[in-house]
């Protein structure tokens, strides 16, 4: 699908909308329960004869499908599912004209399916049936009247395909379920254009075997190590095969692989920085249609037909600028339903006809957050001291004045992750609370190849931080940074790195804040008994090189070891139950911290693992930064009204019940800061 | 993370824990012989445990959360985990669990934690939370600061050195 931007011809209506929605943009602190709420409308299908849209919705803490008439605007509630932290609806489809199969999970967790069919004259719901099938919807093929399920097989981590009828799900007659190659197991499956396996692939411990089906036999096609890629496309002929791979490539690039001899063949497209990450092809004539891949944190689409003429709606100011995501189109009517979002936009859903070029707005995903201003995002690159092209972005406050604090935040992984800057809520946290955000994809980081990803391995605290501290260094060339309130804050990897990059520069950062962090590197080799086996040790040494080979380094780049002379403040938080970066590590470094006298602030959420599953738990740690930060790089006056209201709602969490505060600094804290700001 | 997963076993069996060392019974270390110390980071509270050592097995109670008591120098094995007089998990890998005890030393083994995991099954592992055992230490032993303290585990872990050195 062409997305190409120009001028053009936009819908008026749609237009004023906008120029309506900018002015009204509020210069506010953006409440954090709006930031990161569930959306309002998550995503829209149109009907099989395109005279109907359903759309996906939350309101009043109900997941709900709502059906509107094409080009119509009001909708009709068809399905409703009370709203707790386990409920969701997981997918909807169109089965035909009029009828919806969902996916969703109740209030307990179970899983299930319903269809929905609604009366075309009134648009109200006609009929529901709840159908006695689990699995996920892996196609509807509405042509042939059929769907296909990938189920799971009992007692074991595989799945195998089941194939229903469309006419026999409607009448809840889900006994005739037909198991597509019985025998067959996998962990993952691949359907051709006529929505039936070809490929398959099996995982183990330590690599991803990939079967293909030729004459009803599953043969084995090619192996490879985690890490490296392998995704197929298209067969293009009986014996070739279009791939996304790095197996015998710098970056992910598209290949042909040959199916008789399963080697790889001619490199159809490899891009000179980035990792492929999508193709198409065109189903008739199997032509190269375009390829997908992340430049300067933007998913970008690269087109080898000229088709503009077809898309002309997208020239218009409302998709200039923005990236536009295809999320259902009807070949028969024409219509799309388009995504646009953007860094400073948290999505708007339109629909499209690339006939008539009409565009109609149908609504925000957050309606909340669309009258509060957020802040764009820019990316710059720079070449590190390896000489490679090393990408950063940039994210501003939202009311930016002469100069203003900048946060530091590293990425986790380290090795096989990246940022990008599409819509980042927790950036635009901080950027609506006056922080500039800066984020490095350093040495290590995925959709750059291979070399430069590898380049990360091993490099705690060595290159990985040089590319940061260089990031930081072109920001401050570039922007209006003050260059005295600069604090560092990250989670995992991003953790250690907070404070192994605050112990190189010192003199760079007034305050560090991890989350979940690593800070002794040889604790990551021996903390527990279990990771004395050989295959455990193997997989860490993967990302940290040998550590026998390496004691003074591993020494060097812990922070634990560091901690003596370190007076720079900090705030340490992590979850209990973390069983990637143990609660040692967190409760190590505060210890010493607090042992040397080090201004340090710990914070144990006593429920948590490596992240956070408790939606409030997360709210209430971005509370707890977002006050620490405010209190080192702003001093405790003219707090807005909206953060002394979140920094209440903070102090109550922090109990027993779900804490630990080591230091019982942190409510004394955020108690000292309401009660100065009450007095103001 | 790989767990070791043992199902949890119900039997009416009474325990015979006989090892609580009272603490002032710690100094001086006998000759030849290393205080042992273990916690406990659990859910379930854990009664005692069973160790093996050149054949024999010893029932060792927890107090407070901890093990500190005397032992002979040596390889050991943790062989069961004792929640109650009914419940236990008996442990089969002795390479996995089990430590060295060395003579005129403070010889810390980890804390042993024990998780819920899938049907019906717990995952139990020996961790190492070293900085929780001198916390500890300091607040309930102080006057154990004196011995050297080491990693009965068969990793090294340089924590301890640098300890020692800030001491």
């Amino acid at each position: 699908m062409k997305f190409t931007l120009a001028k053009s011809t936009a819908c008026w209506a749609l237009c004023v909308a906008l120029v309506f929605c900018c002015f009204n943009s509020q210069s506010k602190v953006i409440p954090i329960d709006k930031l990161f709420a569930t959306p309002d409308y998550d995503s829209f299908k149109i009907s099989t004869d395109g005279k109907f849209i359903a759309g996906q919705s939350f309101y009043n803490n109900n997941h709900s499908i709502e059906v509107l008439e094409t080009w119509s605007n009001s909708s009709q509630e068809i399905f409703r599912l009370r709203g707790n932290a386990l409920s969701n609806i997981m997918d909807y489809s169109w089965l035909n004209q009029n009828s919806l199969l969902i996916n969703y999970t109740n209030q307990t967790g179970s899983t299930f399916f319903d269809i929905v069919t609604i009366d075309v004259t009134t648009k109200k719901l006609k009929d529901k049936v709840q159908l006695g099938i689990s699995g996920e919807l892996l196609a509807v093929d509405v042509e042939n009247k059929f769907i296909v399920l990938k189920e799971k097989v009992f007692s074991s981590d595989k799945y195998k395909l089941v194939k229903f009828e469309i006419a026999d799900l409607i009448n809840s007659n889900t006994d005739k379920k037909e198991y597509i190659d019985n025998e067959v197991t996998a962990d993952n499956f691949w359907l051709n254009d006529d929505n039936q396996p070809y490929i398959k692939a099996d995982l183990d411990e330590n690599k991803i075997e990939f079967s293909i089906k030729t004459d009803s036999k599953w043969q084995k096609l090619i192996s490879i190590p985690y890490g490296e890629a392998f995704i197929p496309i298209t067969k293009l002929d009986d014996r070739t095969l279009a791939v996304l791979s790095n197996v015998e490539t710098d970056k992910v690039a598209l290949a042909h692989f040959d199916l008789d001899t399963k080697n790889f063949g001619e490199v159809l497209f490899e891009h000179e920085f980035y990792d492929l990450y999508y193709a198409s092809f065109s189903n008739t004539d199997k032509d190269l249609v375009s390829v997908s891949y992340e430049e300067g944190g933007i998913p970008r689409t690269q087109y080898f037909e000229d088709d503009s003429d077809q898309y002309k709606f997208l020239d218009t100011s409302i998709f200039k600028d923005k990236i536009s995501l295809l999320i259902d189109e009807n070949l028969d009517s024409k219509d799309l339903i388009i995504k646009t979002i953007d860094s400073d936009d948290s999505g708007f859903f339109y629909l499209a006809n690339t006939k008539t070029n009409k565009v109609m707005g149908l609504t925000p995903a957050f309606i909340a957050l669309e009258k509060y201003q957020m802040s764009k995002t820019q990316s710059f690159s720079f070449k590190n001291n390896d000489q490679q092209l090393v990408e950063a972005f940039f994210t501003p406050p939202v009311h930016s004045k002469k100069s203003y604090p900048l946060i530091v935040m590293p990425h986790g992984g380290p090795i096989g992750v990246r940022d990008s800057t599409t819509y980042d809520p927790e950036v635009q946290f901080y950027a609506s609370r006056g922080y500039a955000v800066l984020k490095v994809n350093f040495s290590g980081s995925s959709g750059y190849g291979k070399t430069f990803r590898n380049a990360g391995v091993a490099q705690f605290g060595r290159k990985i931080e040089t590319d940061i501290d260089l990031a930081l260094k072109k920001a401050l060339e570039i922007y209006s940074i003050d260059e005295s309130k600069i604090c560092i804050v990250g989670s995992s990897y991003g953790g250690y790195s907070a404070f192994i990059s605050a112990m190189q520069s010192p003199d760079t950062y007034a305050c560090v804040v991890s989350s979940f962090g690593v800070f002794d590197i040889e604790l990551i080799f021996n903390q527990s008994n279990f990771e004395q086996r050989s295959d455990i040790q193997q997989k860490i040494s993967n990302t940290l090189g040998n550590i026998e080979s390496q004691e003074t380094e591993v020494f060097e780049n812990s922070p634990v070891f560091h901690t003596k002379n370190f007076k720079i403040p900090s705030l340490i938080m992590a979850g209990y139950l973390d069983g990637v970066a143990d609660i040692e590590h967190s409760n190590r470094m505060a210890y010493l911290l607090h042992k040397h006298n080090s201004p340090v602030e710990f914070i144990t959420y006593i429920n948590e693992e490596h992240g956070f599953d408790n939606p409030y738990a997360f709210k209430n740690h971005l509370i707890v930064i977002d006050s620490f930060l405010r209190d080192i790089l702003k001093g405790q006056s003219s707090i807005p009204k909206q953060v002394i209201e979140e920094i209440e709602r903070a102090k109550l969490f922090l109990y027993p019940r779900n804490v630990v505060q080591k230091f019982d600094i942190t409510l004394d804290r955020l108690e000292e800061m309401t009660k100065q700001q009450a007095s103001f | 993370m790989v767990k070791y997963l043992i199902l949890f076993v119900l039997l009416n069996l009474a325990l015979c824990a006989n090892g609580k060392t009272k603490s002032s019974d710690l100094l001086p270390i006998p000759s030849n012989k290393g205080i042992f110390a273990i916690g406990e980071a659990s859910h379930l509270k854990i009664v005692s445990v069973e160790i093996k050592h050149a054949g024999d097995i010893d029932t060792l109670e927890l107090d407070d959360g901890y093990i500190y008591t005397i032992l002979k120098p040596g390889e050991y094995e943790i062989v069961k985990i004792n929640l109650s007089s009914r419940a236990y998990f008996e442990l089969d890998n002795s390479a996995i669990w089990s430590f060295t005890i060395k003579p005129g030393k403070l010889n810390y083994a980890g804390h042993i934690t024990i998780q819920r995991a899938e049907l019906g099954k717990f995952a139990l592992d020996l961790r190492n939370r070293a900085s929780y055992f001198y916390e500890h230490l300091e607040s309930n032993y102080p006057y154990l600061k004196s011995v050297e303290t080491i990693y009965a585990s068969h990793f090294n872990d340089r924590f301890f050195d640098y300890m020692a050195d800030i001491k």
